[in-house]
């Protein structure tokens, strides 16, 4: 490849409308620090994850992966990094499930648990509801 | 007024909102999209009221850059995305809140005062008072 198409080329990526120059390149870029941060997440005790921001998070990663594909054009990089977004709050929801299950709680007590944290969910314990 | 004009207007406030428009924009991921995006700061205005050790440094850090660029990318597009831009602003106000929490709790407290902050925590997990 000569030295003149690559400068060709990179030119043609700087001056492009969704190049490096624009917030429409940064802002997908700028997602990918909630999957390593997500990724920082797993090394953390289960009984300090927050549920309810891994439930959103899956959610809003669920709903953008589709967005992707239906924009013009489509946003490949933007899918990409909501596909792995989803994985980490999801793995994360399964961890804080599987904690919350083995320590004998229903499904109910669960979804309580994710949503409001540990309050609700031992009061409802103690009360014997 | 007469009861046909009375339809008529009543019609026409209709046709005003509910049209094709407005029902395809509904439909799409162009507005669910940002809607699911709320549930972002909503999580993060529940999680002000929880223990500050749930707090995340690196997913609040990372979640205060992502609303403050994705804010300015709202503005951006075409046509500019102001359901968008709402979500993000209040994301970005309630993930500051997280991180001055976060801060606090993990550089200015002395060992006690962390001692006695996780103590009271857990008393309020016991007996379900907030």
């Amino acid at each position: 490849m000569s030295t003149s198409s690559v400068r060709f080329a990179f030119r043609r990526f700087w001056q492009s409308e969704t190049g490096p120059k624009t917030v429409h390149f940064w802002a997908p870029t700028l997602k990918w620090g909630l999957v390593f941060a997500g990724f920082s997440d797993m090394k953390r005790p289960v009984e300090k994850i927050s549920g309810a921001q891994n439930l959103s998070l899956l959610s809003t990663a669920l709903i953008w992966t589709r967005w992707s594909f239906v924009i013009k054009p489509r946003n490949i990089l933007l899918a990409s990094v909501n596909s792995f977004l989803c994985l980490t709050a999801g793995y994360q929801l399964g961890r804080i499930a599987n904690y919350r299950i083995r320590n004998g709680d229903s499904i109910s007590q669960l979804c309580s648990y994710i949503l409001s944290g540990a309050d609700e969910s031992k009061k409802e314990i103690t009360t014997g509801r | 007024m007469s009861q046909p004009v009375q339809r008529a207007a009543a019609r026409s406030f209709l046709q005003k909102y509910i049209n094709k428009e407005t029902l395809k924009y509904i439909f799409t991921t162009h507005f669910w999209g940002p809607v699911s995006n709320f549930g972002i700061p909503i999580a993060a205005i529940y999680d002000l009221k929880k223990d500050p050790t749930l707090i995340s440094g690196p997913m609040t850090f990372a979640l205060v850059t992502y609303s403050g660029v994705f804010m300015k990318y709202a503005l951006s597009v075409s046509p500019k995305n102001y359901l968008l831009f709402g979500c993000h602003l209040i994301n970005e106000t309630a993930q500051l809140a997280q991180g001055y929490r976060f801060l606090k709790y993990t550089y200015f407290t002395t060992d006690e005062e962390k001692k006695a902050l996780d103590k009271e925590w857990k008393e309020k997990e016991k007996t379900g008072k907030q």
